[in-house]
């Protein structure tokens, strides 16, 4: 068996290959987080952790960028 | 670049943030009980071994990988599409190879350590919260559900770019959310409801996920733990459904994945509000 996940075949066949938009909603929307806070400076403190924030700041970037609301 | 920096006499200092490129930090994968397993896959930076470390009784899943790239530079790139898209695939993968051999908490993307005493130190802080968490998802995989309204149906490129895995395809996902944006989100049909129990019936929890504005046709959304004997029966509930429904809604699950988002609440400060 394979250890990555995948679509389930439920009917339709050819539906087996994860979509980017699967894996980034698991790897950066969930997750354990160690230590709730965002972004650390590094000077004096030793666990830096960037969240969903960075990510949404691209996104509302480039919709702005492309004249999207 | 900048080698051969005398630092014998400033050893207790911390050094220039401007650091060689030859620097690393500790970048986490998962966490687990057992340790006594191999993995093969490189980590996030695409090379780095991945390795156990010992912390406090419990295994920490890491990889040394430049601190440049992961500490210094880790905001900027956060903000780069094309490179997250590349990296949360390699994490994912790495999650995924130690979760196939062992039941870990898994950690969420971009979690780095400068020292392994920081880390035993964190880890040490929350041992209780991260024992009772594997009590919750021992045995057990995630597996995610999505439906769809099956009226939009799709053109053969929304298909095609759905499918798409490549870690080119950064744009890919902003274009998706760009145009979730735009959408009105429907009423939650009842009968989901009904779906959703026959699911819990094969799940140790549920977690709902909210659905609006995440992808075009999206209506329900949710995650389960599904404990590995009940697989079957769980999947074979999922199909009964899609077939059922194959004219109004179109259902996608996914798995088996580590248990994202059953450990997301976990940490201090860190509950985000999720409902369950």
């Amino acid at each position: 068996m394979s250890t990555q996940p995948t679509v389930v075949a439920l009917g339709s066949a050819d539906e087996n290959e994860l979509s980017l938009v699967e894996i980034l909603d698991h790897v950066l929307n969930s997750g354990i987080v160690l230590q709730g806070s965002l972004v650390i400076s590094l000077a004096g403190v030793d666990l830096i952790y960037v969240g969903l924030s960075a990510v949404i700041t691209s996104v509302e970037t480039a919709l702005h960028g492309s004249g999207k609301k | 670049m900048a080698a051969g920096v005398k630092s014998r006499s400033s050893a207790a200092r911390k050094p220039p943030q401007t650091a060689t490129a030859s620097k690393t930090v500790l970048y986490l994968y998962a966490i687990s009980r057992d340790g006594n397993i191999d993995i093969a896959e490189s980590g996030v930076d695409g090379s780095s071994a991945i390795q156990p470390l010992a912390c406090s009784g419990l295994i920490c899943w890491i990889s040394r990988v430049s601190h440049q790239e992961f500490a210094e530079q880790l905001n900027e790139h956060m903000q780069d599409l094309d490179w997250l898209a590349a990296a949360s695939v390699r994490h994912q993968q790495a999650v995924a190879a130690i979760a196939a051999k062992s039941d870990v908490l898994p950690a969420r993307f971009a979690t780095v350590f400068l020292t392994p005493d920081s880390l035993e130190r964190h880890i040490r802080d929350q041992k209780p919260v991260l024992l009772a968490a594997f009590e919750r998802i021992t045995g057990c995989d995630e597996w995610g559900v999505k439906i769809h309204a099956a009226a939009r149906s799709e053109s053969s490129a929304a298909k095609q770019s759905r499918n798409k895995t490549s870690a080119r395809s950064g744009r890919e996902y902003l274009a998706r959310k760009a145009a979730t944006l735009q959408e009105r989100p429907e009423k939650a049909d009842p009968a989901f409801e009904e779906f959703a129990n026959a699911l819990v019936r094969h799940s140790r929890e549920a977690a709902r996920v909210a659905a609006q504005g995440k992808q075009p046709g999206l209506e329900w959304q949710a995650s389960f733990l599904v404990p590995r004997g009940q697989r079957e029966a769980f999947l074979s509930t999922t199909s009964q459904y899609a077939e059922r429904w194959r004219d109004r809604h179109r259902i996608e699950c996914t798995g088996p994945w580590p248990p994202y988002s059953f450990v997301a609440s976990l940490g201090s400060g860190a509950a985000r509000g999720r409902k369950r």
